[in-house]
């Protein structure tokens, strides 16, 4: 009985069968080619992959609040440009650094202003966000694209390890703190409230719209932090950076088991949706697919990925009847 | 759950390939599925790959001009430990690190359509196949420049993305012709402007309109790519004649042929992009199994006007041009 019991409480967790299905996908496409978990592919896609993992993290607790980011792509591609831009008018790396997650910030802030103070969709907002983000960008570069300043502080946030970078360190650092916070604390528990049922939170005296807010201005900060990291791995500010990534993060959240109508999700359902889009990509290269499947692709596992979490949930519910039954 | 497992695991092996090709190679472009001129470079790779038997996979961009994306499309292409890559080299840097694992690696890497701005000293790709970008956008002006009318001459350059490089390198080439008809002709006022013009027909056809309203002076329009055919339909819908504003740009596509036809675009350079596909697979088949060296191949800058586009369109239909 505890034995199914577990088994039960285990697989409704959406996030873990979202790891079934990476582990599936992995082999698959070892089968397919046996370099896909050669050393050297791993170190190409987990250089990429914490960027992603960072903005899916933002993206994910914004979704669990019940709200929607659609300008982390322009944002991830605005920060870095502002920093690369101050360091060369003469502002000093670290507090060029500083301002420019501050642009992120107050993007978060904005967006999260629009919405409460005029009751508007998340969705409009920040798709209006969406273009004023990527236009300021294209200000940002005067015309043509700076060159890297070499004086900004990049190795520490992505210097080579053997396999992988320190942004993936910093990665993991983001998501244990966010996962602690949302899942062991009083602000954690107000997040899932809110998005969960936000007449019933605010009944119990929960201050949602602090709440959401809080969660606008998380996501802007992490998708302007996530495109420093970008920038400094690349040592080059790219305009077209963070191009689609609205919806890439959207869907590794949703892969990953989060609702698109808030309260509910997990910080690693998000880090595993982020993970599996990148080698999803990664794997049909190597198994040489021409790249434009890449979209069909995760196209079908954003279906595949919400019906099984829905199947399994459903079957595990049943199990969970039977026994009780029994 | 067993079973569910199993379907996904079975639907992903399948994408396994069962070709057994004495070579692999890869062709790393800039560009998204969309954009019409890649089609004869895309044509080129393939014919050549079928002659020699060769797995080829040629990978696009979900979006166009997305260096991030590009660049991971060429680790990738490393790490399957191909025989050779073909890339395009859209910005002077960030290619460069991947360009270096892939030749230590011992993966041969030319570029085609596309080079370093600063050509082999700015990367050690092994040569580069296609148009000299800088050479062409001054040929191109410096035959418009015998349409200018006489008077006061205004140049507007579209450079269609200020982030790549063969934009920007096109744009340069467009500039030092106008500074050198300037410098020819003391007695006239000879200006020109750059403007971020954009990457498909309808945006470029905007601007362009907004631009030729706020500056009704302007001569011609050049553009680094075959958007001028964008710029075209704008002009038109303004109430210009044909010919009233000058329109050139580059490539062979429909869409240009069809303004040329209706006497809005004056000057189009072809760049042979069949060749760029198809010359690039030839070299790094000879260098895999002769050791024969890579060589540079100009792809040419030939000016076509209207009177070429019936002799050309006798070719469309092959998608080779």
């Amino acid at each position: 009985m505890s034995k199914n019991f577990s088994l039960r409480s285990l697989l409704v967790r959406p996030e873990v069968a979202t790891f079934l299905m990476f582990l599936a996908i992995m082999i698959g496409f070892y089968i397919a080619n046996e370099r896909f978990l050669d050393a050297r592919n791993i170190r190409i896609v987990m250089g990429i992959t914490p960027e992603y993992i960072i903005v899916a993290i933002g993206i994910a607790i914004l979704m669990i609040s019940g709200e929607f980011d659609l300008s982390v792509g322009s944002v991830f591609a605005l920060v870095p440009m502002t920093i690369v831009q101050m360091v060369h008018q003469g502002i000093p790396p670290w507090f060029a650094i500083f301002l420019g997650l501050m642009i992120g910030i107050i993007v978060g802030f904005v967006n999260g202003f629009i919405t409460l103070r005029f009751g508007i969709p998340s969705f409009i907002a920040t798709l209006g966000m969406l273009y004023i983000a990527r236009s300021l960008t294209t200000v940002a570069t005067a015309g043509f694209p700076p060159p890297f300043p070499h004086i900004l502080p990049n190795e520490l946030f992505v210097y080579q390890f053997e396999l992988f970078r320190a942004s993936l360190y910093w990665a993991l650092l983001v998501a244990v703190v966010l996962g602690v916070m949302l899942h062991r604390s009083n602000v954690g528990n107000w997040i899932y409230a809110t998005g969960g049922d936000q007449n019933a939170a605010s009944s119990m005296g929960i201050k949602t719209g602090n709440v959401k807010m809080f969660c606008f201005i998380l996501c802007g900060f992490l998708a302007g932090f996530a495109g420093m990291i970008q920038t400094f791995r690349l040592e080059a500010p790219l305009p077209s950076q963070g191009y689609l990534l609205e919806l890439e993060s959207i869907a590794a959240a949703v892969i990953g088991g989060v609702s698109l109508f808030g309260g509910i999700g997990t910080v690693f359902g998000a880090v595993i949706g982020a993970i599996l889009i990148r080698f999803l990509e990664s794997g049909i290269i190597m198994a040489r697919i021409d790249a434009e499947w890449f979209r069909a692709g995760l196209g079908s596992l954003i279906i595949i990925a919400v019906v099984f979490n829905t199947y399994i949930s459903r079957r595990a519910t049943r199990i969970g009847q039977n026994k009780a039954k029994d | 759950m067993k079973k569910i497992a199993s379907i996904i695991l079975a639907s992903v092996a399948l994408f396994a390939t069962s070709a057994k090709a004495e070579y692999k190679f890869n062709f790393v472009m800039h560009s998204d599925t969309n954009n019409a001129f890649w089609a004869a470079v895309h044509k080129g790779f393939k014919d050549a790959c079928a002659q020699i038997n060769a797995d080829c996979q040629m990978l696009t961009l979900s979006g166009d001009g997305d260096q991030q994306e590009q660049l991971q499309n060429l680790e990738s292409s490393i790490a399957q430990g191909v025989d050779g890559i073909v890339t395009t080299i859209t910005n002077p840097t960030i290619f460069d690190a991947a360009v270096d694992e892939a030749l230590a690696a011992g993966i041969p890497v030319i570029t085609a359509n596309t080079d370093d701005p600063e050509g082999a000293a700015g990367s050690n790709r092994l040569a580069y196949v296609g148009q000299d970008l800088e050479a062409a956008g001054y040929e191109l002006t410096a035959n418009l420049s015998e349409m200018f009318p006489d008077g006061d001459i205004h140049v507007l350059i579209g450079v269609a993305d200020m982030n790549q490089s063969w934009a920007y390198t096109r744009g340069n080439g467009i500039a030092r012709f106008m500074e050198d008809y300037k410098a020819a002709n003391p007695d006239r006022k000879v200006t020109y402007e750059k403007i971020e013009s954009g990457l498909d027909l309808s945006t470029v056809g905007n601007r362009v309109a907004a631009y030729v309203q706020a500056n009704p002076n302007t001569t011609a329009y050049l553009d680094v790519g075959f958007w001028e055919a964008g710029a075209a339909a704008a002009v038109r819908n303004l109430g210009y004649g044909p010919g009233e504003i000058l329109l050139a740009g580059f490539d062979l596509v429909d869409v240009v042929f069809e303004e040329m036809d209706k006497g809005y675009v004056q000057l189009t350079v072809d760049q042979q992009p069949y060749y760029q596909g198809y010359m690039s697979v030839h070299q790094l088949y000879l260098m895999n199994k002769y050791g024969l060296s890579a060589l540079d191949i100009n792809t040419g800058k030939a000016m076509i006007g209207p009177d070429d586009v019936e002799t050309i369109r006798s070719f469309k239909g092959m998608s080779v041009r």
